[in-house]
């Protein structure tokens, strides 16, 4: 077969071209819903979302770009603190409401768990919530509610009368159990508060709360090496941007444990689990779940709530009541804002010359990226 | 004739006898004299000190020095102990004690205490049960369904509901035979209960598949007699199958009955003994009774003494009684609180001061054990031996 030569230039020249194209082409990769498609939900005009596409080629979910514990798709901006846990109260109380009516077994974890803990809520460093569901739970949540919008009347959250709000916020809804909820605060801060605390309401009541629901579908691989997907699901505020994580909890491979020693206690038995995040627990310290309110709000915690906080954290987390600027007030039985007093001074000393720093409190403060908590070596406990 | 006069020694080389010395009459050396027998001089130790040691030596008797090798072995073997065992062992409670008497600076318990759902925290025993007379408190501990053992300990204690009152501390259910047959007749004895960590078990899963409405507890008009029937078979927790499976056998009236068992159960002040409290597992000294945390409560073994955290461990911390005994003593007579409880098959029979712990391993083939008080505050411990050799579970 005889071709002319500029037939012959210009048929390599189109399979370089093509060559080239295959080999540039970067496989279809899952990642959250783009910002595209998000218009009409999120109020912002362009997304803050840090892409990470090249260094994270496989993450699914994204922090914003300020802050690891907002979603930039919906944030524009960090809150300040007492704003932050104003929201984080409503999305909990939407979440578990949520959860409870679609039958979902879910409950509180990690820094959370330790603020339910100490005071029955939330710790004022809280930036975000983190919730477990089951294996079931999260394949339910994956294949029938997953980017479910979930929208919530301001009387939903019982903010429907300013007038009989304020009446009766001294009780708070507590159910006089003494433990947080409503505001305790009093003085002269309060009149400050109620401003700022009003004009948030005002807002929901405006325009009520929408929550997106939306699952990775990673949440199928369940090993922990696919390390940028941790978090299996997420629950956000699309007004805030601020988020839950929900992680599941999976069965370890090697899960069948011959009873071990028939004289060793029954709670040390059980079944080995694990999240992505590489925390491992006992399902006997786990389940069954405790009904208890967080923030008045009714919802789960696990079984050995202590032990696990003990695990996670340390004994210092337990018992020492002052922590990153902040006091524990044992009349008020909240952490507020203080300065070490004498004592607690001398008792830090004294633990810095020994030179036994705890490490596990450090956690608390969230910083590690994706929503991980805790030192993941340390709630280690076997193999997994 | 002398040598010397032989004519022929002249010539001969002298004897060598000659050459010998002759010092005989020098040498005072004899044996009739006291010196002979005495000491070498050594020179090293001046005269004046030997002398008090010969006279402080001379008095021990010959006897007694005759041993003294096997002296110094048995100060050095008592030496030896103390460093390696008694010594370490000292200090180790010394160190505790110390730990007892001072609370640490950051310690344990400033947190509010958690509050559960269908959990009562702390009853106090209708005073009517106090014993009287001739009645008497029957304390039993941990009898796991073993309703045959109890009937057959009852029985021994010629046990008569009408003037004498049981108090079941805790797990009086799983493991053994038969659960439903304890219940129903701690129900029929209008025996009081606390708490126990299977107790807490089961109520928490029923309150669970409740909750997630696989199960429908009856409402005040329904039966009691109703068995436990969950709407799904197949469960979707992790490891509550046995707890599911037992909660089948049960009906809603003994269900009901479990959910009245505080965790802390307040029995009165008797005579003698002081106040006195049931709890399954145990108690932190010096933190009131509507602060203790109930999963403690309902499960600890040992409290870390560094941080005052109570553990259902065995090991790595003191034992609970031991610091709640400590604690006690240094309280005042009238506040000194004796607690009854269960929990430490391990430990046994454990009774102390103001501790009472029974569980005496009967489901795993050891002994149900009861504790009796009268109404003078006497007290009185009775064992039946349990029926199945090797245990129930």
């Amino acid at each position: 077969m005889k071709l002319p030569a500029e037939l012959h230039l210009l048929l390599t020249l189109a399979l370089a071209l093509a060559l080239t194209q295959l080999t540039t082409c970067s496989p279809l990769r899952r990642r959250d819903a783009p910002f595209s498609e998000l218009q009409g939900l999120t109020h912002l005009t362009h997304s803050f979302s840090n892409p990470e596409a090249i260094s994270k080629p496989t993450k699914f979910f994204h922090e914003s770009t300020f802050n690891a514990h907002y979603d930039g798709r919906f944030a524009g901006t960090e809150l300040p603190f007492e704003a932050r846990t104003w929201h984080l109260r409503l999305m909990l109380k939407a979440y578990t409401e949520t959860m409870d009516r679609i039958g979902i077994k879910t409950w509180i974890m990690h820094g959370c768990l330790l603020g339910w803990w100490w005071n029955g809520g939330l710790m004022p460093w809280d930036k975000d919530v983190d919730v477990c569901v089951e294996e079931g739970g999260i394949g339910e949540l994956a294949g029938w509610w997953n980017m479910t919008v979930h929208y919530f009347h301001a009387r939903e959250f019982g903010l429907v009368d300013a007038s009989t709000k304020w009446s009766n916020s001294g009780g708070g809804g507590a159910g006089g159990d003494g433990r947080k909820g409503g505001d305790g605060r009093g003085g002269r801060g309060q009149e400050k508060e109620k401003l700022w605390e009003r004009a948030l309401e005002e807002e929901v009541r405006a325009n009520g709360k929408k929550y997106l629901l939306e699952v990775n579908p990673n949440y199928v691989n369940r090993s922990t090496a696919d390390r940028w997907n941790v978090i299996d699901a997420r629950w956000i505020d699309t007004s805030t941007g601020l988020y839950i994580d929900i992680t599941t909890i999976h069965t370890a491979p090697t899960s069948s444990t011959p009873s071990e020693d028939e004289d060793e206690d029954e709670e040390d038995s059980g079944i080995k689990l694990y999240t992505k995040d590489q925390h491992a627990y006992l399902s006997s310290h786990l389940f069954p779940l405790r009904a208890t309110n967080f923030e008045s709000i009714p919802i789960h915690i696990p079984y050995a709530y202590e032990a696990l906080l003990l695990e996670e954290y340390g004994s210092e987390a337990l018992t020492e009541t002052w922590y990153n600027g902040y006091g524990f007030d044992e009349q008020r039985k909240e952490w507020v804002k203080a300065p070490k007093t004498e004592w607690q001074r001398a008792y830090f000393r004294g633990k810095e010359s020994k030179g036994g720093r705890g490490t596990g409190r450090i956690s608390l403060a969230g910083k590690g990226g994706g929503g991980r908590k805790g030192n993941s070596g340390k709630g280690r406990k076997g193999s997994v | 004739m002398t040598y010397r006069d032989n004519p022929h020694a002249l010539t001969r080389p002298r004897p060598l006898i000659d050459l010998i010395p002759d010092y005989r009459d020098d040498l005072d050396v004899s044996d009739e004299d006291d010196s002979f027998y005495g000491r070498d001089d050594d020179f090293l130790i001046p005269p004046k000190l030997q002398a008090a040691i010969a006279r402080t030596t001379d008095r021990i008797p010959r006897r007694v020095k005759r041993y003294t090798v096997v002296y110094i072995a048995i100060a050095f073997l008592a030496l030896l102990s103390w460093w390696t065992y008694f010594g370490p062992r000292h200090t180790a409670h010394r160190q505790e004690t110390r730990l007892m008497d001072t609370a640490p600076p950051m310690g344990y318990g400033s947190n509010v205490r958690p509050q559960f759902k269908g959990m009562i925290q702390l009853r106090d025993m209708d005073e009517q049960h106090l014993p009287k007379k001739h009645g008497r408190l029957v304390f039993v501990g941990d009898v796991h369904g073993c309703s045959q053992e109890l009937e057959h300990l009852l029985q021994k204690l010629a046990f008569d509901h009408k003037h004498d009152h049981l108090v079941l501390t805790g797990d009086m259910i799983a493991k053994g035979p038969d659960s439903a047959g304890v219940i129903k007749l701690a129900q029929k004895l209008g025996a009081s209960c606390v708490r126990g960590n299977w107790e807490d078990k089961l109520l928490l899963s029923l309150a669970e598949a409740q909750h997630r409405h696989v199960l429908s507890l009856p409402g005040p008009d329904e039966s009691p007699d109703r068995k436990i029937d969950f709407l799904d078979d197949v469960s979707h927790s992790h490891g509550d199958y046995a707890l599911r499976s037992l909660a089948k056998h049960l009906n809603h009236g003994q269900i009901t009955y479990l959910a009245t068992c505080p965790v802390i159960l307040r029995i009165g002040t008797l005579p003698g003994l002081g106040p006195l409290v049931a709890v399954h597992a145990g108690l932190v000294p010096d933190l009131p009774l509507e602060q203790q945390d109930p999963f403690h409560v309902m499960n600890m073994r040992t409290i870390d003494l560094k941080t005052r955290i109570p553990s259902s461990k065995h090991g790595g911390g003191t034992p609970w009684e031991t610091f709640w005994n400590h604690r006690q003593r240094k309280l005042n007579k009238e506040e000194r609180t004796t607690v009854v409880y269960g929990h430490n098959r391990k430990r046994g029979l454990n009774i102390q001061e103001y501790t009472y712990g029974l569980d005496t391993g009967c489901v795993s083939g050891g002994k149900l054990t009861a504790l009796v008080v009268d109404a003078q505050g006497k007290t009185e411990i009775v064992h039946v031996k349990c029926g199945k050799k090797g245990g129930y579970d």
